[in-house]
């Protein structure tokens, strides 16, 4: 028989040992041995301050009483967790970068760092969390009882009350100690979260313990057990589809907006990857905490007497069945569940009402600003601590007003409908960067007012909060506003009624007003920020550059952070700057680093008003709201802008390459053209050289000879004569002072004369030239002149150069968009491709061999000239022998 | 695989939201909805579990841009 | 008996000139102008001295003169080179490849005639 004194002692042996790995936790922290404190495992333990005293007892209570329903409120959390990809994972990391220290916080950021929402907010965790925590001293009282009745003495009410309030004392100091070691965000509560990993671990055990005991130790067997679910009062399940579905979605909303949900899944979450294992390991934990629930219901059912309280079966049936030891596990499982949701929705609460209520009024109260005497760090930590205190007391005051009354046991599901609130206003800030301040503040002070009107106010009974008049009549005698009768919709279930309206009514005033206005500069950076938060986690500024002394900003930061900290920071970002000492330049990315790293400690909207009185008020640059509203088009037009740069270098390069390359070529033909401008003067020259001096020796020649011989002279003379032109002739057109004589002509009637010209140099092998009279039949207003040496020109040059075994040049005019096109094509082995590009220029001649008579002007006077008629000349590759296009501007050549 | 995280809740919601269907007016074997219950529960578990290791492994950053919604910004 | 020359040599002006010096003296002329052919026309005449010009159509000059020189029968044979570019880059390399003379054009007619006398005695 285990005595109430004994239990006493259990009890505080269990608390001492809470303390100890508390504090041993704290050690190894602080010895930087954090490997098995920042465990996936502890994570996963820790967020296991969802199933609180309401759930340990509750559930069996809730089974006994409705069947299979109890399921979904462990049914939602599920089915958020295995979900995690898509909301969890974005909180969790929105949480890292923009240091959130709370959901009040996330929500104040999210919104242009409003504080106002942070009140809002606080407000309603602080109104939705007390009746949960009075429920929680309330379980644990009537858990003692529960021994105490057995007990040799009897306990009267007063001493249950003196229990709670020793409990709620011991939490206090609990949480104060290790819930406020420190203030920064991202240094974690190792203590904390290790104590209620281990609570986590005890109270599965303990129920896992009574679950096995009832089928095995009661029922003799799991098909045994199924047999007597079968013949219990539980055996038909009578699903109620609305209070199904909105119980599921009122448990996945409070997985991350409880005040301690949040606290645990984002604040204290050490590594985004740790949401990978709770992804399936919560899930499997919340299965086992539920696998037994049913038949523990249906046990108690049917060995407790008539009347007996289901909530309390847990504990009663063991006791019943003379397992005293199993029953004080039992009771530690509940006072652990008890314990772990109050601490950590203390720290949460704390936080909360610190950050956003306590230092604004206080940074208000110091107008003349951060840069004041005294250690702000000290002034946090004791508003936390107060908080703490005060949140514990208000539970137990709650308790004390509303304690044994059937209130309580349904506050468990009124406080989710709550918290709930939040949902509309958190997922809107975290997906869409349309939602506004003031569609948050409307949807949350619309949501909770419902809430409050329709199912928190009503939940005290009748006559209590609201009277008895207004919940049958509504108020006023409007009939379409009763609280659980919202617009004349009755016949449903008060919770999901409640639900429904508050969430509905939240979120379309959410929407209706966030469209209906813009968002502040300030909104649409964090907005960006929230909703990208995958894409870039670089912070917006929202600073000006230059308005703050980098001193002042260290007085301030070394109050917050302490000394040590905050000159280690300002030394990291001088060095990083590439400046000596402790002071950077106040730079607005600094500024902006700093109000990150404040706001960890005491909240983001704190952190931007002590900021911003040191450093002005903050300045949003036209820049930078452009780059927040269209960032994603700003992404892609940087990335191509790159991209096109890149190109365009790519092709500045190979311009270069190609210029100089042609640039070394044309060298190499000038290098050339000196020795072939000699051969071409000194052949000739030879001629005439040597026959001069046969004709001046006087030596005896026949008539024919002397003929013969000066008309060599005479030739060689005029060949000489005609390069002399040719030169000048480039010359002269290079230097544009060329005049056009311009007349009518016949393009027909060129070629003629062209060809006609060029039937002299047919001598070796006969060219067959192909035409197409009809087609040639073309009026020109040209300089016919010019231009039939172009084509004499190419002629020539086919002439000369084409190498094939029967010669044949084609002739083709063509109308083309651009003018007049005459194609030269013969077929010999044409140009190759790396010459092609130089063949226009002067002294190109290509090869080295003499057969060709010009000095390779040609064509640099064919480009010259058609340059001049306005016109163009260029090789055309791929027609199967050396090719030239000559084209005759359109309106030249029609202008006959 | 990141088709399939998002997936995964609404196989989740289907399973959990199944038995309203069923059962002539609403009432159905408690014992028979026990047993579906913690065998839907514990496959999504499974799966959920296949699915994490397998997301860890290819790394949690995954090279998948997170889709853009209402980037107007109005 | 008349000794014979093998101009090679594509200018028929210049062609003519030099049959005409050459043939006064009593020198007996071939003429080739076809540089790939010039080393068979060399081996089929076999003259005692070849006149060759640098520019030829298909083949330079030394080109031929290295068929020439690397011949087991013409590897002696007095070549005289006779070039119209000037160059000293051209004199260079008709000497390192093994040009007896090398005379830029224009010539004088009584430098070839001596110098093609003194190739054919040397």
């Amino acid at each position: 028989m285990i005595t109430f004194n004994m239990l006493v002692v259990v009890c505080l042996t269990y608390v001492v040992l809470l303390f100890v790995v508390a504090f041993v936790a704290e050690r190894r922290a602080a010895a930087g041995r954090v490997a098995w404190l920042r465990s996936p495992l502890v994570y996963t333990l820790s967020l296991s301050v969802y199933c609180t005293a309401w759930t340990f007892y509750g559930a069996v209570g809730y089974a006994a009483r409705s069947g299979l329903e109890f399921v979904t409120i462990y049914l939602g959390p599920t089915l958020v967790l295995i979900g995690w990809w898509v909301v969890l994972r974005k909180l969790v990391r929105i949480g890292k970068t923009q240091r959130i220290t709370s959901i009040a916080d996330l929500i104040s950021s999210r919104y242009g760092k409003s504080n106002v929402l942070g009140v809002i907010v606080t407000l309603m965790a602080v109104v939705g969390t007390t009746p949960y925590i009075a429920l929680q001293l309330q379980s644990v009282t009537l858990s003692f009882a529960v021994f105490a009745e057995r007990g040799p003495a009897q306990w009267a009410m007063g001493d249950l009350n003196a229990t709670a309030l020793w409990v709620a004392a011991g939490l206090a100091l609990f949480t104060v100690l290790f819930g406020t070691r420190n203030l920064d965000a991202n240094e974690r509560h190792h203590g904390v979260v290790t104590a209620i990993a281990m609570e986590a671990v005890v109270k599965l055990i303990a129920l896992l313990a009574v679950g096995l005991f009832v089928i095995w130790g009661v029922a003799g067997g799991l098909g045994e057990m199924l047999t007597r679910i079968e013949a219990s009062p539980l055996a038909e399940t009578h699903f109620n589809s609305g209070r199904w579905v909105g119980l599921t979605f009122l448990s996945a909303a409070a997985i991350f907006t409880l005040p301690r949900m949040f606290q645990v899944l984002v604040v204290e979450n050490a590594d985004e990857r740790h949401l990978a294992t709770a992804s399936w390991a919560f899930p499997l934990y919340l299965f086992l905490m539920s696998l037994f629930v049913v038949p523990i219901a249906v046990t108690g059912l049917r060995v407790m007497p008539e009347g007996a309280n289901p909530d309390l079966f847990v504990l009663t049936v063991p006791l019943s069945q003379g397992q005293e030891g199993l029953a004080a596990l039992a009771f530690l499982g509940g006072f652990s569940s008890a314990t772990s949701m109050v601490i950590v929705a203390a720290i949460a609460l704390s936080t909360m009402v610190s950050n956003h209520i306590v230092m604004p009024l206080w940074l208000h109260w110091k107008e003349a600003g951060a840069t004041v005497s005294g250690d702000v760090r000290k002034i946090v930590l004791r508003a936390r601590r107060i908080s703490i205190a005060a949140i514990l007391v208000l539970g137990y005051l709650y308790y004390r007003l509303t304690g044994g009354s059937e209130v309580l046991a349904a506050i468990g599901l009124v406080s989710f409908a709550g918290v709930a609130q939040v949902l509309p206003a958190l997922l809107g800030g975290i997906f869409w960067r349309g939602a506004t301040r003031k569609g948050a503040a409307a949807g949350l002070i619309l949501g909770f007012a419902t809430w409050a009107y329709t199912l928190f106010l009503p939940s005290f009974g009748p006559g209590v909060a609201m009277s008895a008049e207004i919940m049958v009549n509504g108020p006023f005698g409007l009939d379409w506003l009763r609280p659980q009768a919202l617009f004349g919709v009755t016949g449903i279930d008060p919770v999901v009624h409640a639900v429904f309206w508050s969430i509905t009514l939240n979120t379309f005033a959410f929407f209706a007003v966030s469209l209906s206005g813009f968002p502040s500069p300030m909104e649409r950076l964090q907005g960006a920020q929230f909703v990208n938060v995958f894409e870039h986690s670089s912070g917006a500024r929202g600073w000006s550059h230059g308005a703050a002394e980098a001193e002042d900003l260290l007085m301030m930061a070394q109050r917050i952070l302490g000394s040590r900290e905050a000159q280690a920071l300002f030394q990291r970002a001088a060095s990083e700057q590439g400046k000596a000492g402790y002071l950077p330049e106040p730079t607005p990315e600094f500024i902006e680093r700093l109000e990150r790293e404040l706001a960890g400690s005491v909240g983001a909207a704190t952190a931007h008003a002590m900021v911003g009185q040191i450093a002005g008020h903050s300045s949003v640059s036209v820049e930078d709201l452009m780059a927040v509203a269209d960032e994603a088009a700003q992404i892609m037009e940087y990335s191509s802008q790159l991209e096109a740069k890149s190109e365009e270098l790519a092709r500045t390069a190979r311009q270069l390459r190609e210029a100089n390359e042609k640039l070394t070529e044309i060298s190499e033909q000038k290098d050339a053209f000196l020795s072939q401008i000699s051969h071409e003067l000194r052949t000739p020259m030879t001629s005439i050289r040597a026959f001069s001096e046969i004709l001046m020796e006087g030596a005896a020649l026949s008539e024919d000879q002397l003929t013969r011989y000066s008309s060599i002279i005479y030739e060689e003379a005029i060949r000489l004569t005609r390069l002399l032109d040719d030169l000048l002739d480039l010359s002269v057109l290079e230097r544009g002072q060329v005049s056009l004589n311009r007349q009518r002509g016949n393009l027909r009637e060129l070629l003629d004369r062209a060809v006609a010209a060029t039937g002299s140099l047919d001598t070796q092998a006969r060219m067959a030239i192909a035409r197409d009279p009809a087609s040639e039949d073309v009026a020109l207003m040209t300089d016919t002149d010019r231009l039939s040496q172009v084509f004499i020109n190419l002629i020539a040059n086919a002439h000369k150069y084409c190498d094939a075994a029967a010669p044949r040049l084609t002739i083709v005019v063509r109308r083309l968009p651009e003018g007049t096109a005459v194609d030269f094509i013969d077929n010999g082995t044409g140009i190759p491709k790396k010459s092609q590009d130089i063949i226009f220029e002067k002294f190109s001649r290509l090869g080295d061999h003499s057969s060709a008579g010009g000095a390779g002007l040609g064509l640099a006077i064919c480009r010259e000239i058609m340059d001049k008629l306005g016109g163009s000349i260029a090789y055309l590759p791929g027609q199967g022998g050396a090719a030239f296009r000559v084209i005759l501007p359109a309106s030249r050549a029609e202008a006959a | 695989m990141m088709d399939l995280a998002r997936l995964l809740p609404v196989l989740g919601l289907f399973a959990f939201m199944l038995p309203l269907l069923g059962g002539p007016e609403g009432i159905s074997r408690t014992a028979t909805n026990l047993v579906y219950f913690f065998l839907a529960w514990f496959g999504l578990i499974v799966m959920a579990w296949a699915l994490a290791r397998r997301l860890s492994r290819e790394g949690l950053d995954g090279e998948e841009g997170e889709v853009r919604e209402g980037g107007d910004g109005r | 008996m008349g000794r014979t020359v093998l101009l090679i040599e594509d200018e028929p002006n210049i062609i003519e000139a030099i049959r005409f010096i050459l043939s006064r003296d009593g020198w007996v002329v071939h003429t080739h102008s076809d540089g790939t052919t010039a080393y068979q026309s060399v081996l089929e005449k076999r003259p005692d001295v070849v006149i060759l010009d640098v520019m030829l159509p298909g083949k330079s000059g030394f080109d031929i003169l290295r068929d020439i020189r690397g011949g087991s029968e013409t590897g002696a044979l007095p070549v005289l080179m006779l070039t119209a570019k000037g160059q000293a880059k051209d004199r260079e390399m008709a000497e390192q490849i093994g040009a007896s003379r090398f005379m830029a054009k224009p010539f004088s007619n009584t430098d070839v005639l001596s110098a093609v006398r003194e190739l054919a005695e040397g």
